[in-house]
C-alpha cells in the first residue's frame, strides 16, 4: 500500500530465502500422502510376488496362460458379456427406477442391490440347487408342471455368464443411480424448451452424463468378473469350463505352489486391467462431466412415465431371478432336515438356523470381526479413495496416473495370488506385529478393496464442476475449508452409496481372509466356508440367510441415511 | 554271581516289571517345560469342529496350555502356504503341523523344514505311514465311491474300479474331484499303479464331471444330480445326515486308495515341549482312538486302534498306498497336467 513501510522478514533477503521451509502446497501434501498409503499398502505384496516367481523361473512361466488359449479365452469372454450384461441391465435398471413414478420404488431400489449382499460362494451354490441339469430345483419344478421338454441348464458356460450377470448388475445400478441424482434438471428442462423429446434428452443429454459412471462400473464389473473364483468353481468346472482364477486355484493348492505360473496368470489379468484403466481415462480426459456447478442445482427427477408400470415390470423380473430365486433356494435347504431332491425326505426344521446363530461357536465371534472389518474398511478405503481420486481428477501433477493405475492393481491381481503376496510381506516383519492379529485382515481388506473406493469417489468428483471449489478459494476460503463447507458436502451422497458398497463387500472378503486370519479373528466368509468344507450345506444356507437377513436390515437403514442426505 | 553282573540284570527286571522311568523322565521335563512356555499353536487341515474336540481333550490332560489363541483351521494348501511362508521368513509361529498330503510332509522333512522328535509312539505305526522323528500319518482316509439309494439300486450300483466303465456310468454320471484336490491325486496315482494307465483312459473317456471340492461330489450324489461319487472321502458316507438321504458307501473289489494326513513338529517351533507332548499325545493308541475312530469316523495307522463303528477294518479295505516315495512325489508335481490329458 503507498505510504505504508512494507515488512521484510530476514527470510525473505538473500541467502536467507534458501532456508525458508517450503511446506508444499495442500494439493502436492494430499498427493504425497495418498501416493505413500496407495504405494505402502499395494507394492510391497505385489514385489513379493513377482520377486517370488521369478525366483521359480518366471521368465518360462510368463509364457504358461499362452499355453492354454481355451482358459485365456473363457477369461476374456466371461469378463467382457458379464460387465456388457451387468451395465445393461444396471444401467437400465437406474434409468427406469430413476423417478418416473414406478410404483414400489423404494422397494425394488432396496430389492435390486440384494445380490450384492450374498457371498458369491453362497450365490453360486443356490444357482447349483437351482439350476442343475438333472436335479435342479427349476427343472424339477419345470417338469413337474407339465413342461418337461424345458431343460434349464447353469452348471455350464452359459450359466456362468448368466449367474455373473446377476450378481453384478447391482454395482452399476448403485453407481450410475447416484450418477443421475446428480444431473441438474436445467440441463434437460434447457432441452425440452428447445422442442427436445424426453427420448432426445435421455440420449443426448443424460446418457452422455453418466458415462463416467457407466465406465467406472464397467471396469469394476470386468475385474470382478475375470478375478471371481466360486461361480466359475461351482457352476464352470463341471461343465469344462475353466477360467484363469480356477486355474491358479489349481496352480496354488499344490505344494509346492507353483507362483510362477500363478503370477503369469495375474500378470495377464493386471495387463488387461491396466489397459482398460487407461482407455477409460483416455476417453473421459478431456471432456467435462460436470452436472453439479456454481449455478442453483435442482436434482433431475423425471414426471411420472406412461411406461412406469413396464418398468415396475422389469424391475420384478430382475428382483425374481437375481433376488428372490437364490433366496429361496437358500431358505429351502436351511428350512429342511438336509438337501436332497426326494421330496419323501424331506422334512421342515429349524434346526439349522438353531445350530448357526445358537450353538455353532464361532457365529457371533465371526459376526462381530466382520461388521468391524465392515466398517473400519469402508471407512478408510472412503477416504484413500477419495484423496486418490480427487488427486488424479483435479491435479495436474506429475506421477497421478501412476497412481490411478497402481491403485487398480489389487482388483486386477486375482485376490488368491495378492493374499499370498500379504502373507508373505508381513510375516516377514516382526517389528510391525500385525501379523496373526485382525489388524493383518483388515490391511488386506483395505488394499484389496481400494479400487472399489477410487472408482466410486471418481465419479462422483467428476459430476463436480471445478468452479466451485475455485470461486470459494477466489472469496477466501483455504483449500481445507472449501473441500469441508463445499465439495465434501456434495460428494456425501455418492461417498455414502460407496461407503454401503464397501462394507457389503467387506463382508464377503474369504481369499485373504483364509489365509491369515487367526481363531480370534474369524469371520463370517471363513466360517461359511468351513461349513461349506465341511459338508453341511444346510447350515451354510442357514447362516448366509441369517447374514443376509441382517445386512439387508442395516442397509435398509443407511439407504434411508442417504435418501436424506441427497435431499438436504 | 558277580555283582557286577548281578546288578544290571537287576535293574532291568526292575525296569520292566515297574516302567520305564527314563520315559517317565522326559516326559516330566517335557510337561515342566510346557508349563513354562504355557501355549500351543497348531495348523490344522482336519475339517471341521472335531478337531476342536480332539484338542479340549489334549487340553483336559494339559490344561495350562493356551490352545486357542495360536489355532489356525483351513484346507491343506492354506495351512502348508501359511506354515511355509513363516519358514522361509524366518517368523515361525506355528509349533505344530497336521494337513493331508504326504508328499508334502516328505519334501519339507527333507528340506530341513521339521523338527525332529523321537516320539515313543513312532514304534506303534508302520514304516509306510510315517518318517521316523519326523512325522507320522495321524489320520488314514480312504477314497471309496458312494451312490444314492434313492437313485440307484444295490445290484445296480458298480462294486469295483472297473464296474466305473460300463455304459450306465457314461455321460457325466460320475462325480470326481478336481486337480488340485490332494485326495484326487492320491486315487489316481494308486489306480494307475493298481489297474494302468489304460483304465483311467477309458475312465476319462466316460465323461466323468470335474467337481471343485469333496462337499460338492457329495451334495451331487444326494441330489442326484450324478449316479457315483468316484472321488469319496470314506467317512463322509458314514454321516448321520448323508446316510438319512440315502448315501451308500461302495468299498471296490481291487482296493481303496488311502490319503493320509500327517502330523509333524515344525522346525523352529517357539513351544517345543508343548509340542512334543501333543505329539506324543495325538500319535499315542488313545490319542488315535479319540480323534480317528470317535470323532471323525476315519482310520487309523496303528494297528492297535479299532477301526470306527459300522466300516470294515482297514485290512479288509485293501488299502492302496504309494511303496516308490520319490516315483509318488514326482507323480505330485506333474498331476495337473495329467489329470488334464485324461479328464478334460
Amino acid at each position: 500500500m503507498i505510504g505504508t513501510a512494507a515488512t521484510v522478514r530476514r527470510s525473505d533477503v538473500g541467502a536467507f530465502r534458501l532456508l525458508r521451509p517450503r511446506w508444499p502446497s495442500p494439493e502436492r501434501a494430499l498427493f504425497i500422502a495418498a501416493a505413500f498409503a496407495v504405494t505402502l499398502l499395494v507394492a510391497p505384496p505385489l514385489v513379493a510376488v513377482v520377486a517370488t516367481s521369478i525366483g521359480q523361473g518366471a521368465a518360462a512361466a510368463l509364457l504358461t496362460p499362452l499355453h492354454q488359449p481355451a482358459i485365456l479365452l473363457n477369461t476374456l469372454v466371461l469378463g467382457l458379456a458379464a460387465t456388457t450384461g451387468a451395465v445393461t441391465i444396471g444401467g437400465g435398471l437406474a434409468l427406469m427406477l430413476g423417478g418416473n413414478g414406478v410404483p414400489g420404488r423404494g422397494l425394488l431400489e432396496r430389492l435390486v442391490i440384494v445380490p450384492l449382499y450374498l457371498t458369491p460362494l453362497l450365490t453360486a451354490i443356490g444357482w447349483s440347487w437351482i439350476g442343475s441339469p438333472r436335479s435342479g430345483l427349476l427343472n424339477l419344478f419345470l417338469h413337474g408342471v407339465g413342461l418337461t421338454e424345458v431343460d434349464v441348464n447353469m452348471v455350464s458356460a452359459g450359466g456362468v455368464v448368466a449367474v455373473s450377470i446377476l450378481s453384478y448388475a447391482p454395482l452399476p445400478f448403485l453407481l450410475i443411480s447416484d450418477a443421475l441424482r446428480g444431473i441438474d434438471a436445467a440441463m434437460i428442462e434447457a432441452a425440452r424448451v428447445h422442442g427436445a423429446s424426453r427420448r432426445f434428452a435421455l440420449r443426448r443429454i443424460v446418457l452422455p452424463l453418466l458415462l463416467p459412471a457407466a465406465l467406472a462400473s464397467s471396469l469394476l464389473v470386468f475385474v470382478q468378473a475375470i478375478g471371481m473364483f466360486s461361480v466359475p468353481a461351482v457352476l464352470g468346472m463341471p461343465s469344462g469350463f475353466n477360467v484363469a482364477t480356477t486355474e491358479i486355484f489349481r496352480l496354488l493348492e499344490n505344494y509346492p505352489p507353483r507362483i510362477g505360473e500363478a503370477t503369469a496368470w495375474g500378470l495377464y489379468l493386471l495387463a488387461v486391467t491396466a489397459a482398460l484403466t487407461f482407455a477409460q481415462s483416455v476417453l473421459l480426459g478431456r471432456r467435462s462431466f460436470a452436472t453439479i456447478t456454481g449455478k442453483s442445482f435442482r436434482p433431475h427427477v423425471p414426471g411420472r412415465s406412461k411406461a412406469r408400470h413396464l418398468y415396475a415390470a422389469a424391475a420384478w423380473l430382475y428382483v425374481l431371478l437375481a433376488t428372490v430365486l437364490p433366496l429361496l433356494a437358500l431358505l429351502w435347504a436351511a428350512s429342511i432336515d438336509f438337501v436332497t431332491a426326494d421330496p419323501r425326505l424331506m422334512r421342515l426344521t429349524a434346526r439349522h438356523f438353531a445350530f448357526v446363530l445358537f450353538q455353532y461357536p464361532k457365529t457371533w465371534l465371526a459376526a462381530g470381526n466382520s461388521a468391524l472389518l465392515g466398517v473400519a474398511t469402508a471407512t478408510l478405503v472412503t477416504l484413500l479413495g477419495l484423496a486418490v481420486s480427487w488427486v488424479v481428477i483435479r491435479t495436474r501433477l506429475r506421477g497421478r496416473t501412476s497412481l490411478d493405475q497402481l491403485s487398480m492393481v489389487p482388483l486386477s491381481m486375482p485376490a488368491m495370488v495378492f493374499a499370498l503376496g500379504l502373507l508373505w510381506v508381513y510375516v516377514a516383519i516382526p517389528f510391525l506385529p500385525i501379523y496373526g492379529t485382525i489388524g493383518i485382515l483388515l490391511v488386506a481388506y483395505v488394499t484389496h478393496y481400494l479400487p472399489f473406493g477410487v472408482r466410486a469417489a471418481a465419479g462422483a468428483i467428476r459430476q463436480l464442476h471445478p468452479e466451485l471449489e475455485e470461486a470459494a478459494r477466489v472469496a477466501g476460503a483455504s483449500w481445507l475449508q472449501s473441500m469441508r463447507w463445499i465439495t465434501m458436502p456434495l460428494l456425501r451422497p455418492a461417498l455414502f452409496a460407496s461407503w454401503i458398497l464397501l462394507f457389503v463387500m467387506a463382508l464377503h472378503e474369504v481369499s485373504a481372509s483364509i489365509l491369515l486370519y487367526t481363531s480370534s479373528s474369524t469371520v463370517l466368509s471363513v466360517t461359511t466356508f468351513d461349513l461349506w468344507e465341511n459338508g453341511n450345506p444346510s447350515d451354510v444356507a442357514a447362516l448366509g440367510f441369517a447374514q443376509l437377513a441382517a445386512t439387508f436390515v442395516i442397509v435398509g437403514f443407511l439407504l434411508r441415511a442417504r435418501r436424506r442426505a441427497v435431499l438436504a | 554271581m558277580s555283582w557286577r553282573i548281578a546288578i544290571p540284570w537287576l535293574l532291568t527286571a526292575g525296569l520292566m516289571l515297574g516302567g520305564n522311568p527314563v520315559r517317565a523322565e522326559n516326559h516330566a521335563a517335557l510337561v515342566a517345560g510346557a508349563q513354562r512356555e504355557a501355549q500351543l499353536n497348531i495348523a490344522d487341515a482336519a475339517p471341521g469342529e472335531n478337531f476342536t474336540k480332539f484338542l479340549a481333550a489334549f487340553k483336559a490332560k494339559y490344561p495350562f496350555l493356551d490352545l486357542a489363541t495360536g489355532f489356525y483351521s483351513a484346507p491343506t494348501g492354506r495351512v502348508l502356504a501359511r506354515v511355509n511362508a513363516e519358514l522361509d521368513a524366518k517368523h515361525v509361529t506355528f509349533d505344530v503341523m497336521l494337513a493331508a498330503n504326504m508328499a508334502a510332509f516328505v519334501k519339507m522333512t527333507r528340506a530341513g523344514k521339521l523338527q525332529r522328535y523321537d516320539s515313543p509312539e513312532y514304534a506303534a505305526y508302520p514304516p509306510n505311514a510315517k518318517q521316523d522323528g519326523y512325522w507320522a500319518a495321524v489320520q488314514a482316509i480312504g477314497v471309496i465311491m458312494a451312490y444314492n439309494e434313492n437313485r440307484l439300486s444295490a445290484n445296480d450300483a458298480p462294486h469295483a474300479w472297473a464296474d466305473l466303465l460300463l455304459p450306465r456310468f457314461a455321460n457325466r454320471q460320475i462325480a470326481l474331484q478336481n486337480a488340485a484336490s490332494g485326495t484326487q491325486f492320491n486315487q489316481i496315482y494308486l489306480l494307475q499303479q493298481a489297474l494302468g494307465l489304460d483304465y483311467l483312459k477309458k475312465l476319462g473317456a466316460q465323461r466323468p464331471v470335474v467337481m471343485a471340492t469333496s462337499a460338492q461330489v457329495t451334495d451331487a450324489v444326494i441330489r442326484g444330480e450324478v449316479l457315483i461319487g468316484a472321488t469319496l472321502d470314506h467317512w463322509r458316507a458314514f454321516e448321520p445326515a448323508a446316510a438319512k438321504a440315502g448315501l451308500r458307501p461302495i468299498y471296490p473289489a481291487e482296493g481303496m486308495p488311502l490319503t493320509l494326513a500327517p502330523v509333524g513338529i515344525v522346525a523352529g517351533a517357539p513351544h517345543p515341549n508343548a509340542a512334543k507332548l501333543f505329539m506324543d499325545f495325538i500319535l499315542s493308541q488313545e490319542g488315535q482312538t479319540l480323534l480317528d475312530t470317535k470323532l471323525y469316523g476315519m482310520y487309523s495307522m496303528r494297528p492297535d486302534v479299532p477301526p470306527p463303528p459300522g466300516q470294515k477294518p482297514l485290512a479288509e479295505t485293501k488299502p492302496l498306498l504309494p511303496t516308490n516315495l520319490d516315483d509318488y512325489l514326482r507323480a505330485s508335481a506333474q498331476f495337473p497336467a495329467e489329470f488334464d490329458s485324461l479328464f478334460h
